[in-house]
């Protein structure tokens, strides 16, 4: 009997492991008062609840800080799939597709204000109104936007758009919402900002994704296009609705664009044989002229600097790790790389 | 390797002929081996001899009650191969909580279940750090694994269907072709039996855990023996589990989890004459179950239904079982096998249409064996397959179909004489050809194998040791959708070369007779794998399979078991410790060049202890108490390793009595799992549940 008892023991023994799990990555240190600094969202790992992560640049200071939103929160996470970010008033909206959750950090403390969820659809884009105090949130998977009180979150109304919304911009009292059916839509839907009732669409090319407003006021759509069919930029007017103007090209389009203080829209094209975004082109607002490969590489986000003047992008470094920043000036040269986290995809600047 | 450059047409016919020359070479040869059958004799190296068999020097050393392995070209004793094997008999998977194929096999050397959560989620298997398409799975030794993507739910395997389950571990596409990587799982079902009795069960457990399930075998007719039975299995699957994030922790419930099949067989098997057998078997499963998908936030659930369908016919000619030890026996087997799944998302919108998605794969095969002795030393075993399977679906460009032509030849050759020190040596050469035609591409493949084990004389009256090597070279052909896949985000690659890997295992049995029986198992394996399929960015929004990565995996087994001489205590114990790494880049300037493959836990262990006590008669008759746990290390998550999922330890527990009123014998079982009610994940995102229990009571004619 007392062998068996003994060999009971060394069993139990047995079922613990020799190797320790890793410990787990230290976390970011907590942020000191920063006045210039560029914030990261990074996506994180499908699947990681807590994949979402926000890496801090002290401009300044010339430093990057790590999960700053987890040691400002007490470990706690943004959540999975960080997909937009906007900043208005001191706070910044950051909004998680995985997690169908919308979050409101003070940018002073980074601790949470607010926090969201969402049953149902993924969430994955965000446009502030900051005259009427609301905003808007795409449903990718429902066909809807859905637009909440901008201090409160409660959800004010939700609106039907066109397949898969993504990209939005606000130009007077006029919402466009980008309906990218993932290639298989084409269609922008406009929204009266006011009364939040539809006003119509308008048929572009494939796959709209993002939009950004010019300094006139006429809104930037950008497509990305299809397997058969190039990508396309179409400049709208917002008050007649009309295609005023469009630049084509022979490749797909990433779907981000921006229209920087320089004169300039910025915007990501597809690297061939890559599944995570491609290089910079670049569009004068004015003349049309177009510069293929302002930036050349394979980026994923992309940001600008209106003080600076320089070009933010990420490469994901296709999710296999901790992703890089790169700026450029506008002049196209690079002047600084640093490493953020898994899938650098958003930028935010705060000056 | 490849055939000389002819036209794609002119090869296949080439290949047709071939084979039909070889089917008929082995038809004839069957029938004259059959013709000059002699009455067995001693020392026949096949059989299961005695101990006081003193001809049979290569057998003596193990006893009767040793199961024979039939997931083998040729069927041998677990402690004759050469390969790692592990046999659960019917008994011991009575003492264990499992419900389903996946919690047989977890608790086995080298094997992780990749589970998504409950009784419904998807289950599938990781042998030896590899994929699920790396193992072949047989449902009576008959291949099902599906080609379409190459996997199979444990999960719709019911654990009380079987009658035995065998596991073999280590490469051998020299017996079985594609995807035995990195092993073999034959699942056997329950028999005909000849006396007349009839079982039905029912269970109740939590989460709406509800199963009826009844079956019937004997003689219907003069020699005619049938078997039947009907499962019905449903929950809700609406367990308790805890979302972590940061210092922050909610006690969620699983959301769109429930599930319902049905499962029907029937069994049949008579004589046709004194030579031939004909052994039938029908099976037919659906299940209609919700898809919980990944829980990433407090507020994500999904919506997602699937269907599942899966209808196997098998039949085969045999040789008649027999009490002699036969010097040939044949089998001539014949499957027909069909799976459908449906997947439907209706709050998944792509381009304003609901996701909705299906395949229904068709395989056809028919699979001559022999084995026969040549000698007293020597047996044999040839064989081929021909195999058709079509494959349907709407993320498939078109139907696919593949046609399958495979021969193979395995020896069994004792070589030397008995010494002083080793008693006796066999080997195992073994060869297979393969010839694999795809919609008009063919893939072909020589896989040999050369197997070892030494017995060594048995030292004091109670140990005997025995080694054991086999190295091997083996391949997978790409899946159906790895070549021709074209629904959303991805496009297959119809030039897409096998997989081709070394698989080597060196290891040591031990048995000691020492307070009862131990038994310890010890194994080195070591797998290479070279033009391993991973699906990478090719273009805008679309990944596609490519040959490219390098996969070594090395690792060491480690099985033990003790029974008490009374046979009234069990303990088993298993080790694995492994280590699978990505041996070269991907790509030029891959930083993950040697990280660790994600999901593979690098250590594992498990323990069980049994206690089972017979009564003579009292009412009650049997009463057993099983208590088992099970320790999996941490999981990295991320190509990196940056990111991990942590180690886990589980307990189950069961309580059986068994009574007899009469000449009806009632059961009643109570399990509890995961008795510690650890919140643990197999897969990131997928929860597991809490503590839950389970309860049966069944009777039996």
């Amino acid at each position: 009997m007392k062998h068996r008892v003994l060999i009971l023991a060394v069993m139990l023994i047995g079922v613990m492991g020799c190797k320790n799990d890793p410990s787990t990555p230290p976390d970011g240190l907590i942020v000191p008062p920063v006045v210039k600094a560029v914030y990261v969202l990074n996506e994180g790992n499908f699947n990681d609840p807590t994949g979402a992560r926000l890496t801090v640049y002290d401009v300044e200071r010339d430093t990057v800080y790590r999960n700053v939103y987890e040691a400002a929160n007490g470990g706690s996470s943004l959540g999975s799939l960080g997909d937009d970010m906007k900043f208005y008033n001191g706070k910044a909206y950051i909004v998680m597709s995985g997690s169908r959750n919308l979050i409101v950090m003070n940018l002073a403390t980074h601790r949470k204000e607010l926090e969201v969820t969402f049953p149902g659809s993924a969430v994955h884009d965000l446009l502030i109104d900051s005259v009427r105090s609301r905003l808007y949130v795409t449903r990718l998977f429902s066909n809807s936007v859905y637009v909440l009180n901008l201090n409160s979150l409660a959800l004010i109304d939700s609106i039907a758009v066109g397949a898969n919304p993504q990209g939005m911009a606000l130009s007077g009292n006029r919402v466009f919402i980008c309906n990218s059916g993932y290639g298989s839509d084409s269609t922008v839907t406009v929204v009266d900002a006011t009364t939040l009732q539809p006003l119509g669409t308008i048929a572009l090319s494939h796959g709209p994704t993002g939009a950004a407003v010019a300094a006139d006021g006429k809104v930037w759509v950008a497509c990305s296009g299809s397997a058969t069919i190039g990508g396309k930029v179409f400049i709208l007017d917002p008050s007649s609705l009309a295609k005023v103007d469009s630049v084509s090209f022979s490749e797909n389009l990433w779907g981000s664009i921006l229209i920087a203080s320089d004169g300039y829209a910025y915007l990501l094209g597809v690297t061939p044989g890559s599944f995570f975004g491609g290089p910079v082109h670049r569009i004068a607002v004015g003349s049309k002229a177009v510069t293929l490969n302002f930036i050349s590489g394979t980026f994923y986000g992309l940001g600008y600097d209106d003080v600076a003047r320089e070009v933010y992008v990420s490469d994901v470094r296709e999710f296999a790790g901790d992703g890089n920043v790169k700026i450029y000036t506008n002049a196209g040269a690079l002047r600084k790389t640093f490493t953020a986290q898994l899938g650098p995809a958003v930028f935010g600047f705060r000056r | 390797m490849c055939l000389p450059r002819l036209s794609r047409e002119r090869r296949g016919f080439l290949l047709l002929t071939l084979y039909r020359t070889y089917l008929a070479l082995l038809v004839m040869l069957s029938f004259a081996a059959y013709a000059h059958e002699v009455p067995s004799s001693r020392g026949d190296s096949s059989h299961v001899a005695t101990a006081d068999d003193p001809d049979s020097v290569a057998m003596r050393a193990y006893s009767l009650q040793e199961i024979l392995v039939t997931a083998t070209r040729l069927p041998q004793t677990a402690a004759l191969s050469a390969s790692p094997v592990t046999v659960l008999s019917k008994a011991e998977l009575h003492q264990t909580n499992a419900v389903s194929l996946a919690d047989l096999l977890r608790p086995l050397p080298g094997m992780f279940i990749k589970d998504y959560g409950g009784w419904s989620g998807l289950k599938t298997i990781a042998q030896r750090g590899l994929g699920a398409e790396h193992t072949v799975v047989l449902i009576n030794g008959m291949r099902v694994s599906n080609v379409q993507n190459g996997l199979v739910d444990l999960g719709l395997i019911a654990a009380d269907e079987l009658d035995r389950l065998e596991v073999v571990r280590g490469g051998h596409s020299a017996s079985f072709g594609a995807y035995a990587v990195a092993g073999v799982v034959n699942a056997v079902l329950s028999p005909v039996t000849r006396e007349l009795s009839v079982r039905a069960a029912s269970d109740i457990g939590s989460f709406g855990y509800r199963r009826y399930w009844v079956s019937g075998s004997g003689e219907v007719t003069d020699g005619v023996g049938v078997r039947a039975a009907f499962r019905e299995e449903k929950g809700d699957e609406n367990f308790p589990f805890l979302f972590r994030n940061g210092s922050e922790q909610i006690e969620l419930t699983r959301q769109n989890a429930d599930f319902r099949s049905r499962l029907a067989t029937v069994q049949s098997d008579f004589l046709v004459n004194d030579a031939v057998q004909l052994w039938l078997c029908g099976r037919t499963f659906s299940a209609e179950r919700g898809v919980g998908g990944p829980v990433v936030g407090p507020a994500s659930f999904s919506v997602a239904r699937q269907k599942d369908e899966d209808h196997l016919l098998q039949a085969a000619f045999r040789s008649p079982p027999s009490n002699d030890a036969p010097r040939f026996h044949y089998r001539v087997g014949f499957q027909f096998h069909q799976s459908y799944q449906r997947y439907e998302d209706r709050a998944f919108l792509v381009g304003g249409m609901p996701l909705d998605n299906f395949y229904k794969t068709t395989d056809v095969r028919l699979e001559p064996t022999m084995n026969f002795a040549l000698s007293d030393r020597t047996r044999i075993a040839l064989g081929s397959e021909l195999s058709r399977t079509t494959g349907a679906g709407n993320f498939l460009g078109s139907n696919v179909r593949r046609i399958s032509y495979a021969g193979y030849a395995a020896l069994q050759q004792q070589v030397g004489t008995e010494g002083p020190v080793v008693r006796n040596m066999v080997l195992y050469p073994a060869l297979r050809y393969d010839a694999v035609r795809t919609e008009g591409e063919i893939i072909t493949s020589w896989s040999p194998q050369l197997g070892t084990v030494i017995s060594f004389q048995e030292v004091g009256g109670m140990i005997q040791t025995s080694l054991r090597a086999s190295v091997s070279r083996n391949f997978r052909a790409p899946t159906f959708n790895e070549l021709f896949y074209a629904g959303g985000g991805g496009i297959g690659n119809p030039h897409l070369q096998p997989e081709r890997s070394t698989s080597i295992d060196v290891g040591m049995d031990v048995r000691l007779s020492l307070a009862g029986t131990h038994h310890l198992q010890c194994t080195y394996f070591d797998i290479a794998m070279r033009n391993r399929i991973v699906w990478v960015p090719a273009g805008s929004f679309t990944v596609m399979p490519k040959n490219l990565r390098s996969v070594r995996s090395t690792g060491v087994e480690v099985a033990y078991k003790w029974t008490t001489l009374d046979e009234r205590l069990t303990f088993g114990m298993s080790y694995t410790s492994l280590t699978a790494r990505k041996a070269e880049p991907d790509s030029p300037g891959d930083p993950n060049a040697n990280a660790h493959l994600i999901y593979v836990p690098q250590e594992q262990a498990h323990y069980s202890i049994a206690f089972r006590h017979e009564f003579e008669g009292s009412f009650v008759r049997e009463l057993g108490v099983t208590v088992a746990a099970s320790y999996v290390g941490f999981r990295f998550t991320s190509e990196d390793n940056r990111s991990f999922l942590p180690s886990y330890t589980i307990a189950d527990a069961n309580l059986n009595v068994r009574m007899r009123i009469t000449d009806v014998s009632l059961l009643l079982r109570v399990e509890v799992n995961n008795l510690l009610n650890n919140d643990y994940q197999s897969v990131p995102a997928y929860p597991m549940p809490l503590r839950s229990y389970r309860a049966t009571l069944g009777v039996e004619l």
